[in-house]
């Protein structure tokens, strides 16, 4: 066992050679290698946590849009709910009003037809009416009801005062018209004549007219005055009569109707 | 039957003398040189390795670890030291297997030759990293009288790691040879993979030991500080 001393010597060379080979070849390279991929391992998580900092940052803002948007969504919707009601209300009142106004136009056309009828009912009353007396006065009198009603027109002229029967005679110098409901036969015109010149003058033209929607009764008309007999105050009288009968009031009261 | 492989002279001129050992050194040397720069001629960053790359990595990272859970220190700067010192013994003792090959490590100059490697990088290791004054002061710690035990200590420690190596190959080197004599067919195959194993533990131990005595030499005053 010996120690040979230049052996040594050369060995401690070698090794040291071996020592810079191996750094020049082996251990620079490797450890160069894994401290850049190291690095780069260091950057990849560092640019992953970055992104995954700001896909949370992304996340809030999306949140709070999202919070904004349905707060906002809200918002439309409830101001969308009152328009509508609003709206309906409007419409409501709309209708309310043209169902008013509907209303009111038809309990105008009723009430017109109403006051038609009832007319309508009084003509035929007092067309039945006055058949009806004509009758009772044929049979109790002995006399027609057409001589009577100028009857009372002509006594109605004799009882005037003195100061309107001139004023009458003088209108009834420029014509006088004996309007009837009914067609007059021709000896009650000629009495009606003689009656007319007995009360007002000799002379005095008298025509006759006919109108079957007249009052019934008789009216003398002349320029500015007329003097007239009719039932119709009696037929005011069986209207009302008539009015209470049917439960209905015999005047047209439109506050009352509402 | 030669011992040791300084024994076969190759050539001689004057106090040159160039024996069978530092012949197959330059063999291991320009092997691991070679196997170095092929290995590492395409070294890739990123983080899809090839197999050869792969195995280097893990080696190197290997050893980093052993002399960071030895030293508790950065383990960049011993890598060269440690790393060739390992590498170095462990390829030594493995080509032993091969025929005809006789391991430089199984010469007691070389291993001579490590040990006082050691025995010089651990100062060196030490002073660089402590400076002189703290490092000499070790010494003369904890009396001034114990000054010639810690150099007997030292130098002791260098003989005694130079040995154990020498021991261990030359050992398993002249064991198999008298096995092959003795029984020629099998035996000699299974000395010679115990052989393999006690030379990678050898190659281990003779790292690590170089390590705890770098580690003592650069941590010593710091824990006592």
């Amino acid at each position: 066992m010996q120690i040979d001393a230049f052996t040594v010597v050369a060995q401690i060379i070698n090794f040291l050679i071996l020592v810079w080979l191996l750094k020049r070849f082996l251990y620079g390279p490797i450890t160069q290698a894994m401290s850049t991929r190291q690095q780069k391992i260091a950057a990849a998580l560092h640019e992953a946590r970055k992104k995954a900092e700001q896909a949370e940052v992304a996340v809030r803002e999306y949140q709070t849009q999202r919070a904004e948007l349905d707060a906002q969504h809200e918002a439309w919707l409830e101001q969308a709910h009152q328009e509508v009601a609003a709206q309906r209300e409007l419409w409501l009142e709309q209708a309310r009003q043209e169902i008013d106004a509907q209303r009111e136009e038809w309990l105008a056309v009723w009430q017109r037809e109403r006051v038609e009828n009832q007319r309508a009912l009084q003509r035929e009353a007092a067309h039945y009416l006055t058949k009806a007396v004509r009758h009772a006065l044929h049979d109790l009198a002995d006399a027609d009801l057409e001589a009577r009603m100028l009857a009372s027109l002509w006594a109605k002229l004799r009882v005037l005062e003195a100061g309107e029967r001139a004023t009458l005679a003088q209108a009834a110098l420029g014509g006088c018209t004996l309007l009837t409901a009914f067609p007059l036969e021709s000896a009650l015109q000629q009495q009606s004549q003689v009656a007319l010149c007995e009360e007002l003058g000799a002379d005095l033209p008298l025509t006759f007219r006919h109108d079957p929607n007249a009052a019934f009764g008789a009216t003398l008309e002349m320029s500015g005055h007329r003097l007239a007999w009719t039932l119709d105050r009696y037929l005011d009288g069986f209207s009302e009569a008539l009015a209470q009968v049917l439960n209905t009031p015999a005047t047209v009261d439109h506050d009352a109707q509402r | 039957m030669n011992i040791s492989p300084d024994q076969t002279v190759l050539f001689e001129f004057g106090f040159i003398r160039i024996s069978a050992t530092l012949l197959f050194t330059w063999l291991v040397i320009a092997l691991l040189a070679v196997l170095a720069w092929r290995m590492t001629r395409y070294l890739s960053d990123d983080t899809a390795l090839s197999p050869w790359q792969n195995l280097l990595e893990a080696l190197i990272e290997g050893i980093l670890g052993q002399i960071r859970e030895v030293t508790r220190q950065n383990p960049a700067p011993y890598l060269p030291f440690v790393g060739t010192l390992f590498i170095f013994i462990a390829t030594c003792n493995l080509l032993s297997i091969v025929p005809g090959f006789e391991p430089p490590t199984g010469s007691l100059s070389t291993t001579t030759a490590l040990a006082l490697c050691v025995f010089v990088a651990v100062p060196l290791y030490g002073i660089q990293r402590r400076g002189w004054r703290a490092y000499l002061k070790d010494y003369v710690e904890p009396t001034p009288i114990l000054l010639p035990l810690n150099i007997i200590g030292e130098l002791a420690r260098t003989l005694a790691l130079a040995v154990r190596l020498y021991g261990n190959v030359m050992s398993g080197a002249v064991v198999g040879a008298i096995l092959l004599i003795i029984t020629p067919l099998f035996f000699p195959v299974f000395m010679h993979a115990l052989d393999l194993l006690t030379g990678i533990i050898q190659a281990y131990i003779f790292a690590v030991l170089a390590t705890v005595f770098l580690a003592a030499a650069t941590t010593v005053q710091e824990k006592r500080g």
